[in-house]
């Protein structure tokens, strides 16, 4: 179970996060939707420890990543799939995520062969395809077999096949009990994939709650998103 | 405990997995057979011009230094090594997915620290064992004489198993200045600058500038004796100097009296100041310590 309760954070003297709180719920899959530069994935960051918040708290199965008594079985994330070493070799890049946490071995072979990459293993990564980073990613936080994914536009560059098949694992992956909080732009994916859903805009929770709640009055999720996003045509985009 | 030996054991996977490994490695060999074969071929054809009258002598008198005097300069493929392991992780992103597999910023940092230490060691007493392999043929018959230098005595054992910790406490220097600044290039020349540049102009400033101003020439003097560059030099042993102490010598520093003719000015700088072995050991480890603490803590608070 991710808990997210006043989060805030500021980079010099934009306001990324400004005391933010939702809670995604372990068995379901949570979308996380936002404008570019929503604060989406400085959220996922502070809940991974990759950057520390000014104030408040993200806690993942009750307590911060970073005092994870087992890191790689609490929780992994895709952030960005590109974020590997191209010299490396795809099931180099893995063992090093293995060993760092005990793993055993096979499993390597397992995620590889889950993600489709089994005849891959042995390649650079540099020479992958963006589909191919994004399956790779996939299967490295899937490595651990982790009780949350966080996962950054997990769908980015995979094809029609590839986003259903996503689609399936991770409505898998919740069945099994697990939290699954996801960021993504395809709405139409989103409506099909996901639970619950947290709205951000500006740093700010906008809405939260089930996926029907949301819809609501709306003909389509993207018809609710621009209107409860609406006010941020002027903001200033920035990465992230 | 066992948690950090994972973490090592994937540190050690990283440094495998990437060519420039080996790449570095096969350098450090090749400055090792460089400086060796740069000795061989000094034997061989001028054996008078170095007050030696033989080649047999010169090669008795240079004995097991020729095998280990590679690591002075080797250190160089180290030290580009150990920069990269850790800029590489900046420059790709990997550096996200090793935080996520080990939170643990503490750790990380440690096990990258002696994964690079233990492989600038390890390559060290590598490199001397194949420079000695490779000796061998050119002085099995020098003269009629088997001149092969085999380790004799406390001072030769420390060259060869002190010498690999000169790389390795410089390749781990390094690392922490690549760990404070995230990128290849500050690291690298920041080396350059502090093991190369510094010293020859403190150098310079020590003899000369003391014609100009004594109290400049002595601080240039001071400041060289504690520079990294030149303390770090406590683990390059020799046959000559290593364990032993002058008996007119203090246990922390010595002074040198230098004779006019060391000056271009009639002006005699009356002594130089440099440190012992002992002491220079010491200065090195607070060297690493202040530079070990510095990374540390801008490690586990940079925002990634």
């Amino acid at each position: 179970m991710i808990e997210v309760k006043n989060l805030s954070k500021n980079f010099g003297h934009q306001k990324a996060l400004d005391s933010i709180s939702f809670v995604a719920h372990a068995g379901v899959v949570t979308g996380f939707l936002g404008p570019n530069g929503a604060g989406k994935t400085t959220t996922m960051k502070v809940l991974l420890g990759l950057i520390s918040s000014d104030s408040g708290t993200a806690y993942i199965d009750g307590r911060p990543f970073g005092k994870s008594p087992n890191p790689s079985r609490t929780a992994s994330g895709l952030l960005d799939s590109k974020a590997a070493l191209g010299s490396r070799k795809a099931k180099d890049h893995l063992l090093a995520v293995a060993e760092a946490n005990n793993i055993a071995k096979d499993r390597i072979t397992y995620v590889l062969e889950l993600v489709g990459l089994k005849n891959d293993a042995k390649r650079q990564i540099r020479t992958f395809s963006l589909g191919m980073y994004q399956r790779l990613g996939i299967a490295e936080a899937l490595l651990g077999d982790p009780h949350n994914l966080i996962l950054d536009e997990p769908m980015n560059g995979l094809d029609p096949e590839g986003i259903k098949w996503i689609r399936d694992l991770l409505r898998q992956l919740a069945k099994a009990g697990k939290t699954i909080f996801l960021s993504s732009h395809i709405l139409s994916e989103v409506q099909q994939t996901v639970d619950d859903l947290v709205i951000i805009s500006k740093g700010r929770v906008v809405k939260t709650g089930k996926l029907s709640e949301i819809n609501q009055g709306f003909s389509s999720l993207e018809e609710a998103f621009i209107s409860l996003t609406d006010d941020n045509s002027n903001i200033e985009y920035k990465a992230g | 405990m066992n948690k950090f030996l994972y973490v090592c054991k994937s540190e050690f996977v990283k440094l495998r997995s990437i060519k420039v490994t080996y790449a570095c490695s096969i350098i450090a060999l090749l400055c090792y057979w460089l400086i060796a074969a740069g000795v061989i071929i000094l034997g061989f054809t001028s054996p008078g011009t170095v007050g030696k009258s033989n080649t047999a002598s010169f090669f008795v008198d240079a004995g097991f230094n020729l095998v280990v005097s590679g690591a002075g300069t080797a250190v160089i493929a180290v030290v580009i090594l150990a920069i990269l392991l850790m800029s590489t992780e900046y420059s790709s992103g990997s550096i996200t997915s090793t935080l996520i597999a080990t939170p643990n910023r503490t750790m990380v940092f440690w096990a990258k620290t002696v994964i690079i230490f233990i492989y600038s060691y390890v390559l060290g007493i590598i490199c001397s064992i194949l420079t000695w392999l490779v000796c061998v043929p050119f002085m099995i018959n020098v003269d009629g004489q088997n001149v092969i230098p085999y380790p004799n005595g406390l001072a030769d054992w420390a060259m060869f198993f002190g010498n690999p910790l000169y790389m390795g406490f410089v390749a781990i220097f390094c690392y922490f200045i690549a760990v404070i600044f995230k990128t290849k290039a500050i690291p690298l020349v920041t080396y350059f600058v502090l093991f190369f540049i510094l010293p020859s102009l403190l150098a310079v400033a020590t003899s000369t500038a003391y014609q100009i101003n004594q109290i400049v020439g002595k601080v240039a003097n001071v400041c060289l004796a504690f520079a990294p560059s030149e303390t770090f030099k406590a683990f390059i042993f020799s046959n000559e100097g290593a364990f032993v102490t002058n008996s007119n010598d203090n246990l922390l520093f010595t002074t040198k009296q230098i004779s006019v003719d060391d000056l271009p000015a009639n002006k005699l700088l009356s002594q130089v100041f440099s440190l012992t072995h002992i002491s220079a050991t010491v200065v090195t480890i607070l060297w690493l310590a202040l530079l070990c603490i510095l990374a540390l803590n801008i490690f586990k608070k940079r925002n990634i």
